[in-house]
C-alpha cells in the first residue's frame, strides 16, 4: 500500500513538473497562436521608456536573417513544408482590415489620399514640417550609416536634422528622390519623417566642438571645418556653387529602433498582431514597386515613442527614401534591383541550370539601355520589363511574400488615386532643375502607376464603392469598376451569384430581381466576379447585405484571397 | 439677352433632337464608367474589423505551431548571436578597419597570399614581401626589385623565396634579378611512371629542392617577353611522411625510379611569353602563351642530364556577352634524355592530375588526384565554359563547366589518341573586383571524383 502511495506521489510530482515545464516552454516561446485581439484604434499607454526594447539591425544582419537563416529555416518548419509539398499553402487574410475591406487608421497608417484626394498644397507640404532655419547649422556628428556624405545638424532654433548629399556625378539624384518618394508614401498614408531639398553655402556648416565622424578607414575621428570641406568634395553642388542636400527633421519622441516586418512588439498593447499579416506592412511591397524603393527593409523602418492625448503611443515609421526612383543613394540604382533579391536563389538556380543562356530581365534591360544612365539626375529608372507582380525589393520578407490579391487591390487603389497633377505637384518638391528630368520621372511614375493598376486590378474583381438600393421588386447593387474608372480597361462583364440566383451583366449595376425583398434571406451574400483581361472570371468579391427594417444595407465586403 | 439666345438655340435644334443627342451621349459614355463615385452610405474606413480578425484568431493550430517551430527554436539562439555579431561588425565598421589594415600592410610591402594545394584542408598562410617598399626605396629606386615570400601548409608544403635585381617598369626594356628558392614537400604522392599505373600502387616521397641563380630578360612590348635563366638546383629526395602510404624507396626499387637519391643540376633555360589577357585573374578576352626550354646538367654524376620543353597556350573568348566566357588551354611537355644511359629524374617528369597551380604542381586533370601520372611527356587540353549566375555591384558569382583531356606518355611514338583520359566537372567561383576569391569545384573521372576549394582558377 505504501509502495502504491509512494508511486502515486512520484507520478503526481512528475506530472506537476512536466506540466510546469511544458507551460513554461509555451510561455517562453510566446506562441502567437493565442495572440490577443487585434485592435487598430490606438490606445495611449503610460510606457516606461527605459524598459522598452530598442531593436537593432543593419544591412548585414538583415541579409543574414532573410537570405541565409529564413531560407534555411523554411526547411525545418515542418508544417509549412508539408503544406508546400502537398500544394496546400494557406493564404492568411490581413488582420488590420475592416468590414469593408479597407484599412482603418492606425499607428501604422492614416488614410489620406485614399480617403479623399489631397490638395496640391497638402501633397507638396507632406508632413508639414519646416526646413532648417537660416543661420549657422551646427554639425553634431557625421552620418554613420550609408555610403554617401551626411551630417546630423542642429539649426539656429535648436531643431535637429539629418543632411544627406547627392553624389557629385549625379547631381539632384538622391535628394530629389528622397523628397518625392517620401511625399508619395506620406500621402498614401504611411508615417514618414519630413524631407526637404535644401541648398546652402559651405560656411553655414559649423562643427560642434565634440563632433565626430567615421572616416573611410572605419575610425571615429573629430569632425573639423576642414574635414567637412574634404568630405563634401564628393558631394553634388548647384550651378550657383551651393551644396544641395535632403534635410530630414528628427522625429519627436524616443526612437526605439526598427520594427519587425514579421512579428510584433510584445510590450506594446497597440501592437498585438504579427506584422506579416498586416495589410499596411504587406502592401509596402506594392508602394515600393511604384517608386522603386528596393531598399525597403527592416533597417529602414522605425518605432517612435510619441506623446499622445496624455499618454504615449508607439508609432511606426518608414524612412530613408534616398534609394528610390532611379537612385541608390550613392549613384544610380544597380540594374538588378527591383528584379531580383540581393542574393536570389531562384534566379541563380535558373541561371545555373540554363548554363547562362537565360538572359535575366534586368540584364536584357541593362543591355538594351547600352549599360548607361542617360539622365544623371534621374538615375536608372524606367519601366522596361517592369512587372508589378514580380517586382522584388532587395531582401525577401514573409510579409511581402504573403501579400494577397486583396491586399494588392487595396494598395493599387491608393496608387491609382494619385492623378497626373498630384504627381506633378509632388515632383516639384524635388527641385529638379532640368525640365526633361522632371517630365521623365512624371511619365515613368504615371506609366508605372498604370501598369500596377492593370496588374493588381486584374487579380481580383476591381469593384468598389458599392451602393445598395432596395426596390419593391428586388435589389439594385451599383459598383464602380475601378479598371474602367481609371481607363485601364474598355469594358468588362460581371457575374453575380447568390443562393438560387446567378446572372451576368454588362455593367457594374446588378439588379437582383426577387419579386419581393422580404423573400430574400438575411443576410444575403452576393458573390461578384468580373472578366479579367484574358477573358476568364476573376476571383470573387463577396458582399454581405443585412436587412435593416425594409431595406438591405451593405454590412461586409470580403475579397477572395 | 443671354436667355433669349439660349431659347433660340433650343427652339432651332428642336427638343427631340436634343433628347436624341442626350440618349446617344449617355450610351456612348456610360456615366458609371467615368463619373466620380457618389457619396457612399457607409463609412468605408470604420474601425470595425472583419469578424474573423476581431476575436482571438489562430494563425496556426497548436500542432502546426509546434511542427513549425520545434526545430527552429534552437537555431534562433544562433541567429541572435549572428545578428549581434553582424550588427557589431557593421556599426563599428570592422570591415573598413580590416580593409585599412590590409592597405597598411600593402603600403609597407606585405601582401597576404594564402597557400592551397587542392582544398581548404590543404591550405595554409602565406605572404609576399616587397622589401623596397618596406625600406621606403620605391621613390628613390623605382626599378629595384627586392622581393620575397613565404608559404606554409601544415605537414605538406613549405616555401621561401626571394629575388633581388632590377624589375621592368616600362612596356619595353630589360630586367633581371638573382633568385633564391627553397621548397619542401614532405608528402608527395607517386604512383609509378607511365600512363598505365594504378592508383592503388601509391607511395609517398619527400622532396626538398633548393634553387639559386639568376633570371633576366627583355620586354618587347605588346605583352611579349623574352627571358633566360641560369640556376643551380639541389634536389634531396627521401621517404615521404604520409602515414597511410608506402615509402617510395620500399615500394619502387631504386634502379627503376631515376632520381630517387636526389640530384644536383646546373639549369639553363630560355622562355618566351606573350600575355594579352584583359584581366590576368579573370580573363574574358585575349590569350596567354608561354614557351620554354630548360637544359638540366647533372653535376652530381648521376647521369640525369635532360632537356625540358614545355608549351602552354590559353585563349579566352566571350561567347554571346561578357557574362559567358569560353576558356581553353593547351599544355604540352616533353622531357628528353641527353646522351646514352641518361635518365629523366622522376621528380622533374611531366606530371598530370589535380587542379594545377602553386609552383610546379601537376598539370590540370581535375578528376584525378594530384600528380597522379608521371611520364616523360604529357599533353593536356583544358576547356572551360564560365558563365555569370549572380552579380552585385563589383562582386559576382560564376559557374564553370569544364572538361580536361590529357595523357602522360613516355615515348612520342607511343602517343595515341585513344589513350586520352577525360575528366568532367563543374564549380562555382566567387569574384570581387574581377579577382577570384574563392572557388569550389568538383570533377569526375574513371577513378572517382575530386573536390577542390581554391582561391584561384587554374588558368
Amino acid at each position: 500500500m505504501r509502495e502504491l502511495r509512494h508511486r502515486f506521489k512520484m507520478k503526481r510530482t512528475r506530472f506537476v513538473f512536466l506540466s510546469a515545464a511544458f507551460g513554461g516552454f509555451l510561455c517562453l516561446a510566446g506562441i502567437p497562436a493565442f495572440s490577443a485581439e487585434p485592435d487598430v484604434s490606438p490606445k495611449t499607454v503610460s510606457f516606461d521608456a527605459e524598459k522598452l526594447k530598442k531593436n537593432k539591425t543593419g544591412l548585414y544582419a538583415d541579409i543574414f536573417d532573410q537570405i541565409v537563416y529564413e531560407k534555411g529555416a523554411q526547411f525545418l518548419r515542418l508544417g509549412d513544408l508539408a503544406r508546400r509539398l502537398t500544394g496546400k499553402e494557406k493564404r492568411i487574410p490581413a488582420r488590420d482590415v475592416n468590414i469593408f475591406d479597407e484599412v482603418p487608421d492606425s499607428l501604422f497608417f492614416t488614410n489620406r489620399q485614399g480617403r479623399e484626394p489631397l490638395s496640391k498644397e497638402a501633397l507638396r507640404d507632406g508632413t508639414g514640417e519646416a526646413v532648417p532655419a537660416e543661420g549657422d547649422w551646427t554639425v553634431i556628428k557625421g552620418k554613420t550609416e550609408g555610403v554617401n556624405a551626411g551630417f546630423f545638424i542642429k539649426d539656429s532654433t535648436g531643431q535637429k536634422f539629418l543632411l544627406k548629399f547627392d553624389p557629385i556625378d549625379y547631381p539632384e539624384l538622391a535628394s530629389a528622390s528622397e523628397s518625392i518618394s517620401s511625399r508619395i508614401f506620406y500621402a498614401a498614408g504611411y508615417n514618414v519623417p519630413s524631407y526637404h531639398v535644401v541648398e546652402f553655402p559651405l560656411d553655414r556648416l559649423v562643427p560642434a566642438p565634440d563632433a565626430k565622424f567615421f572616416d573611410q578607414d572605419g575610425f571615429n575621428k573629430p569632425l573639423t571645418k576642414e574635414k567637412i570641406a574634404e568630405l563634401l568634395h564628393s558631394a553634388g553642388k548647384t550651378k550657383e556653387g551651393l551644396y544641395r542636400a535632403s534635410a530630414s527633421k528628427f522625429l519627436k519622441g524616443e526612437i526605439l529602433g526598427p520594427f519587425s516586418l514579421s512579428g510584433c512588439r510584445s510590450e506594446d498593447p497597440n501592437d498585438t498582431v504579427p506584422h506579416r499579416v498586416l495589410r499596411t506592412v504587406r502592401a509596402l511591397r506594392i508602394m515600393a514597386s511604384w517608386v522603386n524603393y528596393y531598399d525597403l527593409r527592416m533597417e529602414n523602418t522605425m518605432d517612435v515613442l510619441e506623446d499622445s492625448a496624455g499618454g504615449k503611443v508607439i508609432r511606426h515609421y518608414v524612412y530613408d527614401f534616398g534609394s528610390t526612383l532611379g537612385s541608390a543613394g550613392y549613384g544610380p540604382k544597380p540594374p538588378q534591383f527591383g528584379h531580383e533579391y540581393i542574393f536570389d536563389y531562384r534566379d541563380i538556380a535558373k541561371a545555373l541550370f540554363t548554363l547562362g543562356f537565360w538572359e535575366k530581365p534586368w540584364q536584357k534591360r541593362w543591355d538594351e539601355n547600352k549599360r548607361r544612365v542617360s539622365m544623371r539626375s534621374a538615375g536608372y529608372f524606367d519601366n522596361l520589363y517592369f512587372n508589378p507582380g514580380k517586382w522584388k525589393p532587395q531582401l525577401p520578407y514573409d510579409a511581402y511574400d504573403e501579400l494577397t490579391d486583396a491586399d494588392g487591390f487595396w494598395a493599387a487603389k491608393i496608387i491609382l488615386s494619385f492623378s497626373e497633377e498630384d504627381l506633378k505637384a509632388i515632383i516639384e518638391t524635388g527641385k529638379l532643375t532640368n525640365d526633361k528630368v522632371r517630365e521623365y520621372i512624371t511619365g515613368t511614375l504615371l506609366e508605372r502607376r498604370k501598369l500596377i493598376g492593370e496588374y493588381w486590378f486584374d487579380q481580383t474583381a476591381p469593384l468598389d464603392w458599392f451602393q445598395i438600393e432596395t426596390r419593391a421588386e428586388g435589389l439594385t447593387v451599383r459598383a464602380t469598376d475601378l479598371a474602367l474608372y481609371y481607363g485601364l480597361k474598355a469594358s468588362a462583364r460581371y457575374r453575380v451569384s447568390a443562393p438560387g440566383f446567378e446572372k451576368e451583366y454588362d455593367r457594374p449595376e446588378f439588379f437582383i430581381e426577387t419579386g419581393k425583398p422580404a423573400s430574400l434571406p438575411d443576410p444575403l451574400i452576393l458573390e461578384v466576379q468580373s472578366t479579367r483581361s484574358d477573358g476568364r472570371w476573376s476571383k470573387k468579391v463577396c458582399l454581405t447585405l443585412a436587412r435593416r427594417g425594409d431595406r438591405f444595407e451593405l454590412s461586409k465586403i470580403e475579397r477572395q484571397l | 439677352m443671354k436667355n433669349v439666345r439660349h431659347y433660340h438655340i433650343f427652339r432651332n435644334t428642336g427638343f427631340r433632337a436634343c433628347c436624341a443627342l442626350g440618349v446617344c451621349l449617355a450610351l456612348i459614355f456610360p456615366s458609371y464608367a467615368e463619373s466620380a463615385p457618389e457619396k457612399l452610405s457607409y463609412d468605408r474606413f470604420t474601425p470595425a474589423l472583419q469578424e474573423g480578425t476581431s476575436g482571438p484568431q489562430k494563425l496556426e493550430g497548436k500542432a502546426e505551431y509546434l511542427l513549425n517551430h520545434a526545430l527552429v527554436w534552437p537555431l534562433d539562439i544562433f541567429k541572435k548571436g549572428m545578428d549581434e555579431t553582424l550588427n557589431f561588425i557593421e556599426h563599428h565598421r570592422v570591415y573598413d578597419k580590416l580593409d585599412w589594415l590590409y592597405e597598411q600592410f600593402k603600403a609597407n610591402g606585405i601582401y597576404t597570399k594564402p597557400q592551397m594545394l587542392s582544398n581548404l584542408r590543404d591550405s595554409g598562410p602565406g605572404a609576399e614581401f616587397n622589401f623596397s617598399e618596406m625600406a621606403r626605396l620605391k621613390q628613390s629606386m623605382p626599378h629595384l626589385k627586392a622581393t620575397g615570400g613565404i608559404g606554409w601548409i601544415d605537414h605538406k608544403y613549405f616555401r621561401v623565396h626571394s629575388e633581388l635585381g632590377v624589375e621592368k617598369k616600362t612596356e619595353v626594356g630589360p630586367y633581371g634579378w638573382g633568385v633564391f628558392n627553397y621548397e619542401d614537400r614532405p608528402r608527395e604522392d607517386f604512383f609509378g611512371i607511365g600512363p598505365d599505373t594504378s592508383r592503388g600502387d601509391g607511395a609517398s616521397y619527400h622532396s626538398e629542392i633548393t634553387t639559386v641563380g639568376a633570371r633576366g630578360g627583355y620586354s618587347l612590348g605588346f605583352g611579349t617577353d623574352f627571358a633566360g635563366e641560369f640556376l643551380y638546383e639541389n634536389a634531396n629526395i627521401g621517404d615521404g611522411k604520409k602515414g597511410n602510404m608506402a615509402q617510395i624507396g620500399q615500394h619502387f626499387p631504386g634502379q627503376v625510379i631515376p632520381g630517387l637519391d636526389g640530384a644536383d643540376f646546373l639549369v639553363m633555360g630560355a622562355e618566351l611569353t606573350r600575355d594579352t589577357r584583359d584581366f590576368p585573374e579573370d580573363p574574358h578576352k585575349g590569350s596567354n602563351i608561354r614557351l620554354y626550354g630548360r637544359f638540366y646538367k647533372d653535376v652530381g654524376g648521376e647521369r640525369l642530364n635532360f632537356m625540358k620543353l614545355r608549351f602552354e597556350a590559353s585563349k579566352y573568348v566571350e561567347l554571346f556577352s561578357d557574362r559567358q566566357v569560353i576558356a581553353a588551354r593547351l599544355v604540352g611537355e616533353h622531357n628528353l634524355e641527353l646522351g646514352n644511359h641518361n635518365h629523366i629524374p622522376f621528380f622533374h617528369m611531366a606530371r598530370l592530375g589535380g587542379n594545377g597551380l602553386l609552383p610546379s604542381l601537376g598539370d590540370t586533370m581535375r578528376g584525378y588526384v594530384r600528380n597522379r601520372f608521371y611520364a616523360d611527356s604529357d599533353l593536356v587540353l583544358n576547356f572551360e565554359y564560365r558563365y555569370e549566375i549572380w552579380h552585385y555591384k563589383n562582386s559576382a558569382l560564376d559557374a564553370v563547366i569544364f572538361c580536361d583531356e590529357g595523357q602522360a606518355f613516355n615515348e612520342i611514338g607511343n602517343f595515341e589518341m585513344k589513350d586520352f583520359r577525360t575528366t568532367v566537372g563543374g564549380g562555382l567561383r566567387f569574384k570581387l573586383r574581377r579577382r577570384n576569391y574563392l572557388s569550389f569545384e568538383t570533377a569526375w573521372s574513371n577513378e572517382g571524383f575530386q573536390i577542390y576549394a581554391r582561391t584561384t582558377a587554374p588558368f
